[in-house]
């Protein structure tokens, strides 16, 4: 086939038609562009549109917070959302880049004891929030978590949900079948674990290979291990009167831990398996048993169905009331670069409004934040977990207490995760331990950490 | 005169610029985004990292100039020679056993054993897998319930012990791992280098009465050795830097026993916001490998040598 060519003549001529061909229909588009200018009048009475950036993680948080938008922009159609979802592993260093400039969200969920509120506060990249507690009157919402929300006498969090870590999660059927009830002492816990190894099943599984499912266990052991009085005061470094590190149920729990893994009450390979392993364990019928917070709740039923229950950890001294459980706020901080605050605000007051807080206890498997609601507010969810859990809490037979790890330093985080794989793993003793945290205390004190 | 002698050498470095201008101007236009690439990503990064090692920095308030107390707070802290031991025990184990494995293999390829090109596909398709989905690969092999190492154990009658949740295992076993996924790569370089060789060397040794081994220790090894060497160095530095599959699949746990330098670095930086003290720990790794790659070479490891028959 014989190419044809074109001189630049012909080439030039082609474009210059081309570019007024161009011209002529831009020109023509104009006047039909002309009455949208006009819109603004005709709208001038409708809200202007916002748009609020928001980041959190997957999981049961991105199922609650979508639901809550979703019915969020029904009631206010002018409110836009832009939802970041990043993963957890990756969202501490985010964190700190992505909230430290003026393309922050306008709001992002905190890892709670990831101690990032303290130093995105001293930066001032987040917002005291204290006129808005005040505005909407959330002071009585959440006084028990108040405190966890605290850095300089501010308040730094929205806090939507309160979260109970741990929980024994188990399956009726096998229960029954070794042929015991839920333990509810040590020596109980022990037996049990014999019975279930009898039939051969695992008895309470445990992934603690990533360091979080043992860290939240600790913290439930020490809740029977110091009392709740002291129990706040165990590791907290930030004031000289604060750290117990020589309280003997700090030790104590350390110790259960190791104790656990030598009664073989910790599935087999606690420490090979991460915590979706375990979970399987429970799941396929392998163990009796599996540890994990309420966010569980709805895997637990859709997994296992009626067959699904829980308890709460045993009581370990008896001078110490049965059973303390440990629960953290699920919480959120705002951007001071957002421009978009009030409506930030705006819709936080909606997640904390009854119909709100029944979203996040339905979906997210967290609890109500706000004392006031009942399980007779959830409506329709009081054959939950969570209204089984709500109905406990409410009781008053299982007190609540704060995990005090909003202002955690992460050095301290990190020590305990890793001490709790030693001590389960008998890398070290529970004194052993102890001791390095005393190191640290002195450290933290001395202005040197 | 005195014109001349000024201007005479100004104007030869002008003229010598703008001849070389007008030769190679198109070719410095090319390589232009690949050098801003190099500066902006590469140069400026690595001088900033060393500038930030002097540095006490969490990434959101103002940089505060702490001098060589980064350096000293890592010779103080307790998890760093941790950190080291691992890197080093991880290093020499994986960098041995992979070239031993990978030459051994690429022998086996060259002397076309039954099934060559098969093993020469399988044992580099680890090489391409990424190493996440080896890391939970793994996890589920190694899982002590269900994994298949598990079943295998149960059908010996055995119970599978603890591996990646036992602190004196646990660097061994993400050797291995490392290990298998990585043995391909010597493997691939050694057998093109192997190829390469002349076939009338291994003739002129079958006449001169040599056996396999023979030609093994007398061609192929002294023509290899280049390549050899090369890729020792390589995987120096590639296990030295080893982060993926500790993070993968065990965070440096259990307690600390599998922490790595780079692992620890992390930590440093994303988990502690330290990041004065993980450029810190950066510039370390960098002066150690800089330090071995120069001894390396300086020790003649990468020059070429006269092979004797």
């Amino acid at each position: 086939m014989a190419s044809k060519s074109i001189s630049r003549r012909q080439f030039l001529k082609g474009v210059t038609a081309t570019s007024a061909g161009a011209l002529v229909l831009s020109a023509c588009a104009a006047p039909a562009a002309a009455p949208a200018a006009e819109a603004p009048s005709e709208s001038a009475a409708q809200p202007e549109a916002v748009t609020i950036r928001t980041l959190w993680s997957p999981g049961g948080i991105d199922n609650y917070m979508r639901a809550l938008i979703d019915l969020y922009k029904e009631r206010e159609p002018n409110v836009e959302f832009e939802i970041n979802v990043i993963e957890q592993e990756q969202k501490r260093a985010t964190e700190v880049t992505i909230m430290s400039n003026d393309g922050a969200p306008d709001f992002a969920w905190i890892n709670f004891g990831s101690g990032l509120t303290d130093r995105l506060a001293d930066a001032g990249v987040i917002t005291p929030l204290n006129d808005y507690y005040e505005q909407y009157g959330w002071w009585d919402y959440l006084p028990d978590h108040l405190h966890t929300h605290e850095y300089n006498d501010q308040i730094y969090h929205f806090s939507v949900a309160s979260v109970t870590v741990p929980m024994m999660w188990y399956n009726k059927s096998l229960m029954a079948q070794i042929g015991m009830d839920p333990p509810t002492t040590m020596d109980e816990l022990y037996a049990w674990a014999e019975a279930c190894h009898a039939d051969d099943l695992e008895a309470l599984a445990m992934g603690d290979r990533d360091g979080w499912p043992g860290f939240h266990m600790y913290q439930c052991l020490a809740t029977r291990t110091v009392p709740l009085e002291d129990y706040e005061k165990i590791l907290r470094f930030d004031k000289e009167e604060y750290y117990m590190g020589d309280y003997p149920g700090f030790e104590e729990a350390f110790q259960v831990m190791r104790d656990m893994e030598t009664e073989r009450v910790w599935a087999k390979g606690v420490l090979d398996m991460n915590d979706d392993q375990a979970k399987g364990l429970l799941f396929n019928g392998q163990a009796v048993a599996y540890e994990s917070g309420i966010w569980v709740s709805g895997q637990a039923r859709e997994a296992l169905g009626e067959d699904s229950s829980f308890f709460m950890f045993p009581q370990i001294k008896e001078d110490i009331p049965f059973p303390l459980t440990a629960s953290y706020a699920d919480e959120y901080m705002l951007s001071s670069f957002s421009t978009v605050k009030d409506e930030v605000a705006a819709f936080f007051d909606f997640v904390l409004s009854k119909d709100g807080q029944k979203i996040v206890a339905k979906i997210g498997g967290g609890m109500p934040i706000r004392t006031d609601i009942t399980v007779a507010d959830l409506e329709g969810y009081a054959d939950s977990t969570v209204g089984e859990v709500t109905e406990m809490f409410g009781s008053g037979e299982f007190p609540v207490t704060d995990e005090i790890v909003t202002f955690w330093p992460a050095e301290l985080y990190a020590m305990l995760r890793n001490n709790v794989q030693a001590a389960i793993g008998g890398q070290k003793t529970a004194a052993e331990i102890v001791a390095e945290f005393d190191e640290l205390a002195a450290k933290f004190r001395a202005g040197e950490a | 005169m005195t014109d001349n002698a000024v201007s005479g050498p100004v104007t030869d470095w002008r003229l010598r610029l703008r001849r070389g201008w007008r030769r190679n101007g198109i070719a410095y236009f090319f390589i232009l985004p690949a050098f801003t690439f190099f500066i902006l990503f590469i140069v400026y990064p690595l001088v900033d990292g060393l500038v930030l090692s002097l540095y006490r920095w969490d990434g959101l308030s103002a940089r505060q100039f702490v001098g060589l107390k980064n350096f000293e707070g890592l010779l103080e802290a307790p998890n760093f020679y941790g950190a080291v031991r691992n890197t080093v025990q991880f290093t020499v184990v994986t960098t041995v056993a992979k070239i031993v494995i990978g030459f051994l293999l690429a022998i086996s390829l060259h002397f076309e054993v039954p099934g060559w090109k098969i093993f020469r596909a399988v044992f580099y398709l680890n090489v391409i897998l990424p190493m996440t989905a080896v890391g939970v690969l793994w996890s589920a092999i190694l899982n002590p319930h269900s994994g298949p190492l598990a079943a295998g154990f149960d059908l010996l009658g055995l119970e599978l012990p603890s591996l990646l949740g036992n602190p004196k295992l646990v660097m061994w076993v993400l050797s291995l791992i490392d290990i298998w996924k990585y043995c391909g790569f010597p493997m691939i370089f050694l057998y093109a280098a192997m190829e390469g060789i002349p076939q009338d060397l291994y003739e002129a040794a079958v006449l001169d009465g040599g056996s396999q081994l023979q030609k093994l220790w007398y061609v192929t090894l002294p023509l290899t050795k280049p390549v050899l060497l090369t890729i020792t160095l390589l995987q120096t530095i590639f296990s030295f830097q080893v982060f993926d599959i500790v993070f993968t699949m065990t965070k440096g746990g259990p307690g600390y026993a599998s922490e790595v330098l780079t692992h620890y670095l992390y930590q440093e930086g994303f988990w502690f916001l330290r990041f004065g003290s993980a450029s810190a720990t950066a510039v370390l790794l960098l002066v150690v490998i800089l330090l071995f790659s120069t001894l390396y070479i300086g020790q003649g490891g990468l020059r070429q040598r006269e092979v004797e028959f």
